[in-house]
């Protein structure tokens, strides 16, 4: 029997249409009841940081409104027409045909009718993403296997040295995830490959996507969301991967990540070697110019940390704080739920190595609620917390006058447009923001002269 | 067991009429068990649009959204090939549930049988 949640921080697996249109001139087709397309949306973009329509999203994303009718006596046939009308007023590269709860529940075989369009020469994809079958994050992974085998289909890969695929964070379920696209992309250029960043303002659309089986490796930068998308083209294309099981942040992390990569994929050492060395002396030279301030207002940066994030950003973010930083993890609080105990003991293993002091109070919680009493009870009086996490956190922070990022959905109260959080950008970033957050967040104590 | 349908239709073999066109609708018996169905009657809906007043508010001259909610009360179902909201909506306060099946009636029968007995058998679970 599945369960009650409070506050949920990820939707349903139809949420997945927010992936097609990350994808530049892609657009989905809702084959779902009234209303799940425009709350998804709500829930996908105004709650990530008012990221609004795009592309043909929101208020233009097609949906058959499925009602009585079609429970009753099947819903292809307004499908088809539908999509065979969206060809007519709809100017796309491609389209994905994304089922809902009541015709999965009706069996409308999407798939099939995805097909008949595809045997005409029309590029359509179907995605079976019931709401039941799980959340956005699986929901992310099936519309991506399903344009891979569909749409790229059984091809013969002409690998092109250099060429690489990246697949990481889930479009709007991470709310940076076009600024974190865009740095990964900058990093991986910088050492000389040529980047297929699929999603994002920087992707070249669906010709990027046919290029997928040409890559000469693929990179996963995520614990497990995405993994079974490089076993799959490792399987088809026999492409290998390399798996980074987090977000880099920072120089520390991002440096380590690139060393990895090099030694995986035998890069030219001395070239990688120079771009760390290049961005490390910048990324300090900006910590070390902190210093003074530092010292100046020592007493009044928040020391203890706690999180609240998927586990993507949780432990990146977290190795960041703690390993370069210096906080105390107090508390970090996975929100999306690992589909297997195995992945669950792989993402503690990777913790593990970041440190035991992290490992230690590390919880699995996808319900708001308990979150949020957890919350109340571990921080207790103290002031000197910096929460990371979502609006629904404003209120344990506003209770002792505690410093609230925004870090993960939903998030409200913020616009976010390129800012990102990842990589060497995203370091210093995370760094202005918890020290600017002293002064903004009216933490700073009365007694300490500013002028 | 068998309940009732209505139907509009002006050739007995599909479900062609829409709901404004409708003078008269087909009543057939279906047989819950094994999906067989029966003609019973023809019903006469007669229209009187000088002495009637529009309560549907649909513009149509006439209460005959109501009209035909009596007309077919005793019927579990009631299928045409399209009606408009405001009727629809008249209807389902009058506890009609119509439903737009622009198929052949065997089809659109076999169909809503399934569904009939999925859903007697959801609620005989939930109640």
């Amino acid at each position: 029997m599945s369960k009650l949640i409070e506050q949920p921080r990820f939707s349903c697996a139809l949420a997945a249409q927010t992936t097609v249109l990350a994808i530049p001139r892609a657009l989905p087709i809702v084959h779902a009841g009234p209303g799940c397309a425009s709350k998804t949306f709500l829930t996908l973009s105004q709650c990530a940081g008012n990221q609004g329509e795009g592309f043909g999203g929101g208020g233009q994303i097609s949906s058959t409104n499925t009602g009585t009718k079609e429970v009753v006596f099947g819903g292809e046939n307004k499908l088809r027409t539908l999509t065979e009308n969206a060809f007519k007023v709809l100017d796309a590269d491609l389209f994905v045909l994304l089922s809902g709860c009541t015709s999965g529940i009706i069996g409308d075989d999407i798939v099939s009718i995805a097909n008949e369009f595809r045997e005409e020469g029309r590029p359509v994809v179907g995605a079976e993403t019931s709401g039941f079958t799980g959340n956005n994050y699986q929901g992310h992974e099936l519309v991506v296997n399903s344009i891979i085998e569909q749409f790229v289909g059984d091809v013969t890969p002409k690998v092109q040295k250099g060429l690489v695929n990246v697949f990481s964070v889930v479009p709007n379920q991470d709310p940076f995830w076009r600024g974190d696209l865009e740095e990964i992309k900058r990093i991986l250029t910088s050492i000389g490959l040529k980047v297929n960043i699929l999603f994002g303002y920087e992707s070249a659309g669906v010709f990027e996507w046919q290029n997928i089986p040409n890559a000469e490796f693929n990179i996963l930068l995520s614990p497990w969301i995405g993994l079974k998308t490089v076993e799959l083209l490792k399987k088809k294309y026999g492409t290998p991967f390399f798996h980074f099981p987090y977000l880099p942040v920072g120089g520390k992390a991002t440096s380590l990540f690139l060393k990895k990569l090099a030694a995986f994929a035998n890069l030219d050492l001395e070239k990688v070697s120079a771009v760390i060395k290049r961005e490390e002396e910048k990324f300090y030279s900006y910590i070390v110019g902190l210093a003074d301030f530092m010292s100046d207002f020592r007493s009044n940066i928040p020391n203890d940390l706690y999180l609240v994030a998927d586990s993507e950003y949780a432990i990146g973010v977290s190795d960041y704080l703690v390993n370069e930083l210096g906080l105390q993890p107090k508390g970090i609080f996975i929100t999306d739920v690992p589909p297997t105990d195995t992945i669950k003991e792989k993402i503690l293993e990777t913790i593990e190595t970041l440190g035991k002091e992290i490992r230690e109070v590390v919880y699995f919680e996808s319900d708001g609620g308990k979150i949020q009493q957890k919350l109340f009870e571990l921080i207790g009086s103290s002031k000197r917390a910096v929460i990371f996490g979502s609006t629904w956190e404003k209120i344990v922070a506003q209770k002792n006058n505690n410093m609230l990022i925004h870090l993960s959905m939903p998030i409200v109260d913020d616009v976010i447009l390129n800012k990102t959080f990842t990589g060497y950008t995203g370091g210093l970033k995370l760094t202005e923001e918890i020290y600017s957050g002293i002064f903004k967040h009216g933490t700073i104590d009365k007694n300490v002269q500013v002028l | 067991m068998a309940y009732k349908i209505a139907i509009g239709t002006s050739d007995k073999k599909n479900v062609n009429l829409h709901f404004g066109e409708i003078e008269s609708v087909s009543v057939y018996e279906v047989n819950e068990s094994d999906g067989s169905y029966s003609f019973l009657e023809e019903r006469k809906i007669t229209r009187d649009p000088e002495k009637e007043e529009c309560e549907s508010g649909c513009s149509c001259g006439s209460n005959f959204a109501v009209k035909v909610g009596e007309v077919v009360s005793d019927c579990t179902y009631f299928l045409v090939a399209k009606i408009g909201p405001k009727p629809h909506r008249l209807l389902q306060e009058n506890k009609v549930n119509c439903l737009e099946a622009p198929f052949e009636i065997e089809e659109a029968v076999s169909k809503l049988n399934d569904y009939y007995i999925s859903h007697k058998k959801r609620e005989s679970h939930i109640f």
